[in-house]
């Protein structure tokens, strides 16, 4: 074969994985019960070669669960040696520092077979929608309290479903129904991703397999080096301070790069804390990744080969590398801010590439019935503020990101819920003010249908410290989450909503980027048209405006 | 394709060698045989105006009418008689639309979507296609689980299933194609248009390639691969070691004439 043909087999076999993943994650979706899964699309997907390298990844996803799966499959290799695992295995675990940052999650992994040789690993993973203990929120003092725990361990042996761990899962959890059939899914998307993985293996043979995924790895890391290069070598810091639950938490960093990567340094960031909102060294490293990705090389397919160019380190003891048994809950809230905070020194090398601070930790509305009522339901509805403006364009509005998953219908909800949305509706104003405009973020307006007092477990950040512009521009509105009576609710922590009342959460907007001044006149007559602004807010973007009103 | 192919062979329980490939549309016989190839098949018909079998297809295909019915029942509650009472409504007013367009007794066919309690997708298990009664509860679940097993490797136990969507479709009846008389054994070469230049994907070797006109392929005439047989709407590449043939109605035969043609 000439090498023309070769290396057009090559690419042929890359993009088929794409395919293949992307049909695993589309089966979970298919038969999950977590709404979060198959409505917002919070999953992971991705298939590894032998050593446990990621090879490619479900577009379909989050950082969150995709950056930290693909350090994961490492530690299963680790407990479960690949010359011990057998057709019909299927692993699972649970553990906050080896799988994705909380006890929620699920990873589980399926090795695959041909001819009795381990040719791949498939490992996909969940949120489940309870885990027993406090299930979600700040207030646990440890892991132990946060719910039941797996270690790396057999979901299955060679088939055989561990019947005994089935059956402690279903005692230890309020959701048994659907967290069992959660795992289900995750073992039904790594078969489907495995039979094709196997129908490839037939067409061109195992060799060619082992060959692509060498030049996957090889050609990523290659691709990123070269845009790497692209940046001057040195060291930046930056620093952003966060709101916390009762104590502003410090997140900095110094980014350096040379000709190995980028290293991303986070000493002198705060301590852990007693609350459940300590970050995992792995969840850290995935979402502090994936913003150098968002910015460097966004084009290079994600996998072990372009992460491998980046390095994440905090201090052991650090809020962003707690240990065990630290609480960890919650470690979206910080996690989720982390792009902003390496965004600060990415900012100072390519600052037309950068966007501004966003909303960022997802506004999500985790609400349950009282205990004893007659119309249980526990949900979990994933929202979002508004993204930061982009160096040349307006930030998306009630868009998440850096999560990247869809807000849940309302339709959803209100079917599988006794709750009713009042509103939902776009925050005029609350993106910041710029040249180019944050994104707004929304307004949720949610009741009970038949009156009944139910509960929120809050976990909301930029209330006090919103997302700040760049280059001129204004800051993004802060969040404000009350009673439709008006009572301001606290951010954090678990709180009732007495019977006949209303939750309002207005999300935060993101920052805007440059001097409103100098905004595109016909997109600041749009925004007016269209009640984009909050009233006289079009006051800061034309100040001949100012000079009518006062003529 | 031969992947698609073969796992939706592999679902429904069939091994394709032993079939004959149809291909149409403007660029199916261009890759029709290799695929063949790949699937371990020996024949494959283009039929006349392949280029535009769709829209061909569309003007031929049966009347139809399908309704889809949300209604929303546990499996193992499931009323019977307003089932019966609502499948039969939706399916007379179906069967009086066909029936206005096509004289013929139509065909009925009925599939219900189903779900375990708890997820938000359906999978699609079939109906039997006359009233229901109250065995059909258990019959109606077993057949739901059977198929979640088929499709996703496992069941899931102690779980209950609902029924989400109920699926009515009416159509008129396909007459049963008329055989064609077989073709004479070829006995000629079909003229040769014309020649060009090729590289075997598989090989790697540069080939000549004969171009025939299909209008020039009349029964009795053949041509021998590797060679290209052009029209208006497609071109059909044969590769090395498959011959083509015409039937009366104009419909390409392709044959693979020695083992090994995967080469």
């Amino acid at each position: 074969m000439t090498n023309a043909l070769a290396g057009f087999r090559l690419q042929l076999i890359w993009d088929r994985l794409i395919a293949i993943v992307e049909e695993q994650a589309q089966t979970l979706i298919r038969t999950a019960f977590s709404a979060s899964t198959r409505e917002a699309g919070d999953l992971s997907a991705g298939v590894f070669d032998p050593q446990g390298r990621m090879l490619a990844q479900a577009v379909t996803g989050t950082p969150g669960h995709i950056n930290t799966m693909a350090a994961a499959v490492g530690h299963f290799l680790r407990e479960i040696p690949a010359a011990e695992m057998v057709e019909g295995d299927v692993y699972i675990t649970n553990d906050p520092w080896m799988g994705s940052g909380h006890l929620n999650d699920f990873t589980v992994v399926t090795p695959v077979h041909h001819a009795g040789e381990l040719v791949a690993l498939f490992g996909a993973t969940v949120h489940v929608i309870d885990i027993g203990g406090q299930n979600s929120g700040v207030n646990a003092r440890d892991v132990y309290e946060e719910g039941f725990y797996v270690p790396i361990m057999r979901l299955a042996s060679a088939g055989r479903l561990d019947e005994t761990l089935l059956r402690l899962l279903r005692g230890n959890v309020r959701e048994p129904v659907q967290v069992e059939g959660d795992l289900y899914s995750l073992m039904a998307c790594n078969r489907a991703g495995a039979q094709r993985l196997l129908a490839l293996v037939d067409e061109f043979g195992t060799d060619a397999l082992r060959q692509a995924g060498e030049h996957i790895l090889q050609a990523s890391r290659a691709a990123m080096l070269r845009a790497v290069a692209q940046a001057p070598h040195g060291s930046w810091d930056a620093v952003m301070e966060i709101d916390g639950v009762d104590e502003p938490v410090r997140l900095a960093l110094r980014m350096t790069i040379d000709a190995e990567g980028i290293h991303v340094d986070y000493t002198g960031t705060s301590p852990a804390s007693r609350y459940g909102i300590n970050v995992p060294r792995t969840y850290c490293a995935a979402y502090s990744s994936y913003a150098v990705r968002c910015v460097i090389g966004p084009e290079v397919p994600n996998n072990a080969g372009s992460l491998s160019v980046i390095r994440v380190d905090a201090p052991a003891g650090s809020i962003l590398n707690p240990q065990r048994p630290a609480p960890v809950c919650a470690r979206h809230m910080i996690g989720q801010l982390l792009p902003d905070a390496v965004f600060g020194a990415l900012r100072q090398v390519f600052p037309d590439r950068v966007p501004a601070e966003s909303s960022s930790t997802l506004w999500n509305l985790r609400l349950a019935s009282d205990v004893g009522s007659a119309r249980p339901f526990m949900i979990t509805t994933f929202n979002a503020g508004g993204m930061g403006a982009r160096p040349d364009r307006d930030g998306l509005a009630a868009t998440s990101f850096p999560a990247g998953v869809r807000n849940v219908p309302m339709e959803i909800t209100e079917a599988i819920t006794p709750l009713v949305f009042w509103r939902k509706e776009l925050r005029a104003g609350s993106g910041g003010a710029g040249r180019w405009r944050g994104g707004d973020g929304q307004v949720i307006e949610v009741g009970h249908r038949y009156g009944e007092a139910f509960s929120i477990n809050a976990t909301f950040e930029r209330v006090v410290r919103p997302a700040r512009g760049a280059a001129g521009g204004g800051n993004g509105a802060v969040g404000i989450v009350r009673l439709s009576s008006g009572r301001l609710l606290q951010p954090k922590g678990r709180q009732p909503i007495p019977a006949g009342e209303r939750l309002v959460a207005e999300m935060p907007g993101g920052g805007g980027i440059g001097d409103p001044r100098q905004r595109d006149r016909q997109l600041l007559a749009r925004d007016v048209a269209h009640g984009y602004l909050a009233p006289g807010q079009v006051r800061d973007f034309d100040p001949d405006l100012l000079q009518q009103e006062r003529a | 394709m031969a992947n698609a192919a073969r796992v939706h062979a592999i679902e429904g329980g069939r091994d394709v060698g032993g079939y004959t490939m149809i291909a149409f549309g403007g660029g199916a016989p261009l890759h029709a045989a290799a695929v063949a190839d790949k699937l371990g098949m020996r024949k494959v018909l283009i039929p006349k105006g392949a280029g535009v079998g769709s829209a061909i297809g569309f003007l031929r295909a049966p009347v139809a009418f399908e309704t889809a019915l949300s209604w929303v029942q546990r499996t193992d509650a499931l009323d019977i008689a307003a089932a019966n009472a609502k499948l039969q409504d939706v399916a007379r007013r179906a069967r009086e639309l066909v029936v206005s367009a096509s004289a013929a007794a139509p065909v009925e066919d009925r599939r219900v979507l189903m779900r375990y309690r708890g997820q938000g997708h359906e999978i699609e298990v079939r109906l039997p296609s006359r009233e229901l009664v109250e065995a059909d509860r258990a019959g109606i679940e077993q057949a739901f689980i059977g198929e979640y097993t088929r499709l996703y490797g496992r069941s899931i136990p102690g779980l209950a299933t609902e029924i989400i969507t109920w699926l009515v479709a009416v159509r008129s009846p396909v007459p049963p194609p008329q055989r064609l008389p077989e073709p004479p054994a070829p006995s000629r070469a079909a003229p040769v248009a014309g020649r060009r230049e090729h590289t075997d994907a598989r090989s790697g070797r540069r080939e000549s390639l004969d171009l025939v006109e299909r209008a020039e392929l009349v029964p009795a005439t053949s041509v021998e691969g590797p060679a290209v047989v052009v029209e208006d709407e497609t071109g059909t590449y044969l590769p090395r070691g498959w011959r083509a043939t015409s039937n009366s109605q104009g419909d390409l035969l392709l044959t693979r004439t020695r083992d090994g043609g995967t080469a």
